[in-house]
């Protein structure tokens, strides 16, 4: 497909699996044939959409696409900051209680899982340092200091980052969905633009060759058919955004009250090389799109992004938290077939595709 | 906790954070400012290091170009562009093969120089060639791979103009070839004239003998008149074979020496052919060979010597009787060819190998050199014969089927395009003197001085001349003959050239010192075995009238002694 067209990430866990996550803890190797049969069933679904390009749902992400990657370090405690979300509801995560920073689990084994049973390109996405760098405590921990910590976080991404290079990710994409929130924050940028420092710092540590393999994603967050930072301009975002070392960006735009805005401000401040994956189908809204309207939506941004950097994506993972039972793997995968379907649509009345 | 205390928590978090992620970048930015002036700074060490490399390319003497593994150009000097006459532009960025395919048609082999370039490539050893280009220069071509950090990356290739050096080993190599040559000529000329020496040796000692033995036989046998004939013709056969000896010898040293003069004149070789086959005929004769003349009538005259063409066909046809054996046959034929005369002396004798015949003209030649050989001479027959030849713009060539098949030798000559006239009488070959002597000239009254301290000479000179009625008065040194002059007052001096304590040359010199009255105009006649053209020329200036070379005919002598009187006597 000349335009090409990602998931972000996830995908909803299918009822057994969340019926025994809902019961214990996600690494109980009990639970190793449920993660089994959901990770085969998600590719086979996937592959089914006709997705040129798939994921494996993060189904075996636990207990979700922010801490999964320290889920049971025991210098890790309950008692981490709260994200709150529109709907109401907070999710809270983990703090660092003592050093050294260290990852339990790297997203190359959720990838390699995935190629066993995959037929086409598979993507892993990966936190950001930005998100992880929050789980050091307002207080300087002794014996390890916040500078310390942010060398072995740096340390600890890129190693992420390459063993999923290594093993053979379409894409390594960056989950970056504390960007609004940052601005939610701290409505002065600065603290913006430190996410946007630190992120760059681990970027930088890639070759240029390495980066046309690596995206950022960006949204204001989805759980449970809700959002922390729809409320923050996207253009306050967007301008900071492009200054990642980046070649990929992912940015949710199916569920912004003013698309036409997004589509301007990334119209001018996209730099030449950057290729925008726009959201044309949103998770966490429970209705279907069809596919003429998501033809209709990458119809529209291409008028504002020229055709050679333009692809489509979801707004979001559409179950970033593994405990989400708001939206059906059917709709998922249906939303996603739209997605598929659509950009196909677009791609034919642009004449970039027979 | 509040919602609004667990906020400025997560912004306090947040925003410590970012003085520690500043501090991350400002340390990053710093290793990063490093970096880069490290960078630089290695850049240019690079870039020193290019201009040190680039300025070592451009100094040598030699051209250089570099290249990858796949023959493209990645270096090059001037030096490189200038031997091959290639702007920079071509070899920039260009391949070794479509530089080589370009510059083929400058080699006398053009597809032999692209197929090297592409073994060379082929091997991982250094390689050394030597291009010879069409326009004579010449190169040495050295190429060595080249590895950085132990990887092959291509190959260096070193082009050294040699011409100047290769020009110097070939003139090296000419000249010790040609010294080697003139060794090897010197070595040959040593051979043959040692081969020679002792063939002269044997020639002169053959009818000495005979000369010395039937001498001392007439000696013994003064009354026996049988004896004495046949002494006498024996001693005057081989005292001529001898003096034919020593012409020939003489005749080879002045054409050696280009000293031989022609006396040009429009020749009937008609009648030149003729004589020489008369003057051969006896010895033809006398082996029972028969000799045939065919001479065409419509031959025409050349342009020649008369006498030096009765020479060579003397010799041609002395040498057909050598090697003919008893009862052959001789042919001499004489025709016109085009515009040329053509005299072919054919024998049915021994013939020749089909290898000496490139050599049969040479001097000292001879098929058989042995001491057992049954064909005496000296080997300068033909020699002579073609020398003549060729000064008359002529030429000889020799055939024969091969060993008992004869042999045909062929004399060409141009023919003139000139008056015709009848030719002038010339002097007849020695071998027809020898059997037609004319009358003896009557030189009664004529005094007649001989100086000679050789007894046997000036007796013999002394017996020829009162044969002819002279008066004879003799003398055995200069001064006894300068005393003599005086008293007798001879009509003629008649004197040696070699004497001792005063040759002929001095005792001339002094007679014509005289006065006319006392006999210093008295003609004179130089009689000397100092036979050469410059030893006549210095008996002339010194005074005599008349040069005669020893062994001169009774007939010359006397003829000589008659003509030079009378002429003497008429200018008085």
């Amino acid at each position: 497909m000349p335009l090409p067209t990602e998931p972000i990430g996830s995908i909803p866990r299918p009822p057994a699996l969340l019926d025994a996550l809902a019961e214990g803890d996600g690494a109980d190797p009990a639970l190793e044939p449920l993660y089994e049969a959901a990770i085969e069933d998600t590719i086979a679904r996937f592959e089914a959409t006709g997705s040129p390009v798939i994921s494996d749902g993060e189904q075996r992400k636990y207990h979700n696409f922010w801490t999964y990657c320290v889920h049971g370090m025991v210098n890790m405690g309950p008692d981490g900051f709260r994200i709150p979300f529109a709907a109401g509801h907070v999710r809270r995560m983990p703090r660092l209680k003592h050093g050294p920073f260290r990852y339990s689990h790297f997203a190359d084994r959720y990838l390699a899982d995935a190629q066993r049973y995959a037929h086409v390109p598979v993507k892993q996405a990966v936190i950001s340092p930005s998100a992880l760098s929050l789980l050091y405590p307002d207080s300087e921990l002794p014996g390890y200091s916040r500078a310390q910590f942010i060398d072995d976080l740096l340390n600890e991404h890129e190693r992420e980052v390459r063993q999923c290079l290594a093993q053979g990710a379409h894409k390594v994409q960056i989950d970056f969905t504390e960007g609004r929130l940052a601005v939610k924050l701290d409505p002065t940028g600065g603290l913006l633009r430190s996410f946007i420092d630190l992120n760059n710092l681990a970027l930088a540590r890639f070759s240029a060759e390495d980066r046309q393999r690596i995206g950022v994603h960006t949204c204001p967050g989805g759980d449970r058919d809700s959002t922390h930072s729809a409320d923050v301009d996207y253009a306050e975002l967007l301008p900071s955004l492009f200054e990642l070392k980046a070649t990929h960006f992912y940015l949710a735009l199916r569920g912004e009250a003013d698309p036409l805005r997004v589509l301007q401000t990334i119209r001018d401040h996209r730099k030449p090389e950057q290729h925008v994956f726009v959201g044309v189908t949103s998770p966490i809204d429970p209705r279907i799109d069809s596919a003429e309207e998501v033809r209709d939506r990458v119809l529209q941004a291409a008028e504002y992004i020229p055709l050679d950097r333009l692809g489509t994506t979801d707004d979001c993972g559409f179950a970033p938290f593994c405990d989400d039972r708001s939206t059906t793997r059917d709709t998922a995968f249906a939303k996603i077939r739209a997605r598929v379907e659509g950009t196909r649509l677009a791609a034919r009345v642009l004449g970039i595709e027979r | 906790m509040s919602d609004d205390a667990e906020d400025e928590l997560l912004r306090s978090v947040a925003l410590r954070n970012a003085s520690a992620i500043l501090l991350a970048r400002h340390r990053v930015e710093g290793d990063l400012l490093r970096a880069n002036q490290a960078l630089e700074a290695r850049t240019r060490e690079l870039a020193d290091a290019l201009s040190v490399m680039k300025a070592t390319l451009e100094s040598t003497a030699d051209g250089i170009l570099v290249t990858d593994n796949a023959g493209k150009v990645t270096t090059f000097n001037q030096k490189f562009l200038e031997i091959w006459g290639l702007p920079h532009d071509t070899v920039a960025g260009g391949h070794h093969g479509d530089l080589a395919r370009q510059l083929a048609h400058l080699f006398p082999q053009p597809d032999e120089v692209v197929d090297r370039i592409d073994a060379v490539y082929g091997s991982t050893a250094p390689t050394l060639d030597t291009l010879l280009l069409a326009d004579g220069r010449s190169f040495e071509r050295f190429s060595r791979p080249q590895y950085i950090d132990g990887c092959s990356v291509g190959r260096v290739w070193s082009y050294r103009d040699i011409t100047t050096r290769k020009h110097a080993e070939d003139a090296l190599r000419a000249r010790v070839e040609s010294e080697r040559t003139a060794r090897v000529e010197i070595d040959r000329v040593s051979r043959l004239k040692d081969e020679f020496l002792a063939t002269l040796s044997h020639e002169l000692r053959t009818p000495l003998t005979a000369i010395l033995g039937w001498a001392k036989v007439l000696l013994l046998k003064r009354d026996d008149a049988a004896s004495r004939e046949r002494g006498l013709a024996a001693i005057a056969r081989n005292a001529k074979a001898q003096a034919r000896l020593i012409d020939d010898l003489l005749d080879m040293n002045r054409i050696v020496s280009g000293k031989l003069r022609l006396e040009v004149q429009p020749t009937d070789v008609a009648s030149v052919v003729e004589a020489a086959v008369e003057a051969a005929r006896p010895s033809a004769e006398a082996k029972g060979i028969s000799l045939h003349t065919v001479l065409d009538p419509l031959a025409g005259p050349v342009s020649g010597d008369p006498n030096r063409l009765q020479q060579v066909v003397w010799n041609l046809l002395s040498n057909a009787v050598k090697f003919t054996p008893r009862n052959g046959k001789i042919e001499v034929r004489l025709e016109r060819i085009d515009s040329h005369l053509e005299i072919t002396v054919r024998d049915d004798g021994i013939g020749i190998e089909a290898h000496f015949l490139p050599q049969v003209f040479d001097r000292f030649r001879q098929a058989d050199a042995s001491t057992t050989r049954s064909q005496g001479g000296l080997g300068l027959g033909l020699s002579i014969a073609r020398q003549l030849v060729e000064l008359h713009g002529g030429s000889v060539r020799a055939s024969s089927d091969g060993p008992g098949h004869g042999a045909a030798f062929v004399v060409s000559l141009p023919l003139t395009a000139m008056r015709h006239e009848p030719p002038r009488e010339h002097r007849a070959a020695d071998g027809a003197s020898a059997s037609t002597l004319p009358a003896h000239p009557k030189l009664a009254g004529l005094k007649i001085l001989i100086v000679d301290d050789e007894p046997d000479a000036r007796q013999l000179v002394e017996q020829l001349l009162r044969d002819c009625d002279a008066e004879v008065h003799s003398a055995a040194s200069a001064a006894e003959a300068l005393a003599l002059l005086e008293s007798v007052r001879p009509d003629l001096l008649l004197s040696d050239i070699g004497m001792p304590d005063c040759d002929g040359y001095q005792f001339i010199q002094q007679v014509r010192r005289l006065a006319a009255e006392r006999g210093g105009q008295t003609p004179a006649i130089a009689l000397t075995a100092f036979a050469r053209n410059e030893d006549r020329v210095r008996t002339m200036v010194a005074g005599y009238q008349v040069h005669l070379a020893k062994p001169v005919e009774p007939h010359e002598l006397l003829a000589a002694v008659a003509s030079l009187s009378s002429r003497s006597a008429a200018e008085r």
